[in-house]
């Protein structure tokens, strides 16, 4: 550090002042530290002992891939069980069911035929006999009660037909009715399917999409691997930057020619306070002026360091 | 000759001397890997943000046209029935399902009356006496009131019925009257669904942007912290000084040398004394 000086006899000196803030007893362990971390941290060194070379994304087990197509198939096939569930609901609704069994015929027919019988085997013969019994055999009256008999039959006949065929009606009306309300549960059955499909669509997008994340972190931890190693020089360098100090400080010092002037001062001045005037045969001390009578005061002559013409005064003598 | 006025200046290192030759390592290292990564083009190139599956394509698509369409349960069969019902068209007994019914019972019945009962009867019932032969003992035997009978009968009941369904029907008016909404927030739904993957895409496409814009600002703060961490590893401070003239010093040793001068052998002493005096007094002031 250069300092200043005139007529380049003064001298540039510096002041250098170390503190250390480390106990010596660690001072190997500092520098030990700092020296394995540049060791990991130059390029081309690995911070590891090895390289991780193995996937950090799992792939999808069998279950999840099985699971994921069974959500897709069960979604973009509906269920025989539905679809036919569904035809009935919808055959219902349009009254497709409304008179249209098939076993109503036959079981009218059978119905009918005991009837038949009846009045075949059973009431005709009853009345041709009571008739004979009243020799009305083939009267008006007999004719008449026949025709009655028929027109009893006629009623019940009626009676049937209503209980097969109208009865049957009605209850097929009351099923139609009842669609009406299952029909909401199995409306929504579709937007279901729909979603369903929509779930597994997103089942496979978030598998696809971790698989890029990972991809993209892995890039990224690639990029700044000489990052992470510089910074653990950086690391080392900030804990230990700060405990040790040196201060450098520039010290002004005389020119040699001048502490040699300073020197010759001082031998002056002692030589004139010892020898007084007339030394060099001088002028006469005589007179108390202090210019010319050497008044002063000699900072070697202790108590009696005053002295008047050239004589040490003795105060109080 | 004038006084002279300058500058001092002392410094503070905090860096160990062992750790000189690593500062300087870690310092132009990361300033190497700024000026190494100081490019636009240097960003990730490969997809990051997944396209949607088919099955999500589809998915979105059916929704969309379930939600505009509706589901045909509902909107062909069921709504059409119930404001059928709900409007009484069917309490007259005009409609279709029921008139067959009621020809059914009253045709199946005439049918065998006539074609099996008169059979079992034989001949023809006549009525005695009757010269004109009309057989009126037959005629006594008629279907025909008991067939209208039954025909009042069944529209008296089906209209009992369909006032009982008419009423049933009310509590299914809410919840058909939802399905519009149902299919409204499903048509939304599906709007939603997309426009979050197209958000999704937007976002991500953003974030690569703005990962390319600072992407040289990254490897600069890299630099920057490496300063930052040296920063205060240094300190300087500089503090001016001043010297007094030459000629005062010349000036002060003159009269001094004088004093001494005098002291010595006043007269030419004073006169030495003054000379040697400023000499020294020059020479001391370096």
């Amino acid at each position: 550090m250069g300092y200043g000086c005139l007529g380049g006899s003064g001298g540039s000196v510096e002041s250098v002042v170390i503190k250390n803030a480390i106990p010596d007893y660690l001072q190997d362990d500092v520098e030990t530290y700092v020296q394995k971390s540049k060791n990991w941290s130059d390029t081309g060194n690995s911070i590891f002992l090895t390289d991780y070379n193995s996937s950090t994304y799992a792939s999808q087990n069998i279950n999840e891939t099985d699971g994921i197509a069974k959500l897709i198939t069960r979604a973009t096939t509906t269920p025989t069980v539905i679809t036919n569930a569904r035809t009935l609901l919808q055959n219902n609704l349009d009254g497709v069911n409304l008179n249209v069994n098939t076993k109503s015929d036959s079981y009218y027919a059978k119905r009918a035929e005991i009837l038949t019988q009846e009045l075949e085997e059973e009431i005709l013969p009853s009345i041709k006999i009571e008739s004979s019994m009243l020799n009305m055999y083939g009267s008006s009256g007999m004719h008449i009660k026949q025709a009655k008999a028929a027109e009893q039959i006629a009623v019940k006949l009626l009676e049937i037909s209503k209980e097969v065929y109208y009865d049957d009606y009605e209850t097929n009306k009351t099923h139609q009715f009842k669609a009406l309300e299952k029909a909401i549960d199995y409306a929504a059955e579709s937007k279901r399917e729909w979603e369903l499909l929509l779930q597994a669509g997103y089942y496979k997008k978030e598998y696809t999409q971790g698989g890029l994340t990972d991809s993209y972190i892995q890039w990224r931890a690639a990029r700044d691997r000489e990052v992470t190693k510089l910074e653990i020089l950086g690391n080392a360098i900030r804990a230990t930057l700060g405990s040790w100090t040196k201060e450098i400080k520039p010290l002004h010092v005389p020119s040699p020619v001048g502490q040699i002037a300073g020197l010759a001062f001082a031998g002056a001045g002692l030589i004139a306070s010892m020898y007084g005037s007339g030394m060099f045969g001088g002028m006469s001390n005589v007179g108390p002026t202090v210019a010319n009578s050497g008044v002063g005061y000699n900072p070697l002559g202790g108590a009696n360091s005053w002295s008047y013409g050239g004589k040490p005064l003795s105060i109080g003598k | 000759m004038s006084s002279k006025k300058g500058t001092s200046t002392t410094v503070v290192q905090v860096v160990p001397d062992y750790l000189e030759g690593k500062v300087k390592n870690y310092i132009n290292r990361a300033k190497n890997l700024f000026l190494d990564h100081d490019t636009e083009s240097e960003y990730y190139t490969g997809n990051t943000y997944a396209a949607q599956p088919t099955e999500e394509t589809d998915a979105l698509t059916g929704l969309a046209a379930r939600g505009n369409n509706g589901d045909a349960l509902i909107q062909t069969y069921g709504e059409p029935l119930l404001e059928d019902i709900l409007n009484g068209d069917h309490l007259a007994g005009n409609n279709t399902g029921f008139i067959t019914a009621l020809e059914k019972v009253l045709d199946k019945a005439t049918t065998t009356f006539e074609d099996d009962i008169w059979a079992k009867l034989g001949g023809k019932l006549y009525f005695v006496g009757d010269l004109s032969g009309d057989n009126l003992a037959q005629e006594s035997s008629e279907i025909t009131k008991y067939k209208k009978r039954m025909e009042a009968f069944l529209y008296s009941t089906n209209y009992h019925n369909e006032r009982e369904r008419r009423n049933n029907a009310l509590q299914l008016g809410i919840e058909y009257g939802k399905q519009d909404v149902i299919d409204a927030e499903t048509l939304r739904f599906a709007g939603l669904k997309q426009r979050e993957h197209d958000h999704g895409l937007l976002i991500n496409e953003y974030a690569l942007w703005v990962e390319k814009q600072v992407n040289r600002v990254k490897w600069l703060d890299v630099y920057g912290n490496a300063i930052r961490s040296l920063v205060g590893a240094e300190q300087s401070t500089t503090e001016p000084y001043y010297r007094p003239s030459p000629i005062i010093g010349m000036l002060g040793g003159a009269m001094s040398g004088a004093a001494m001068g005098t002291m010595i052998a006043p007269g030419i002493g004073t006169g030495i004394g003054a000379a040697a005096g400023a000499i020294m007094g020059l020479l001391s002031g370096g």
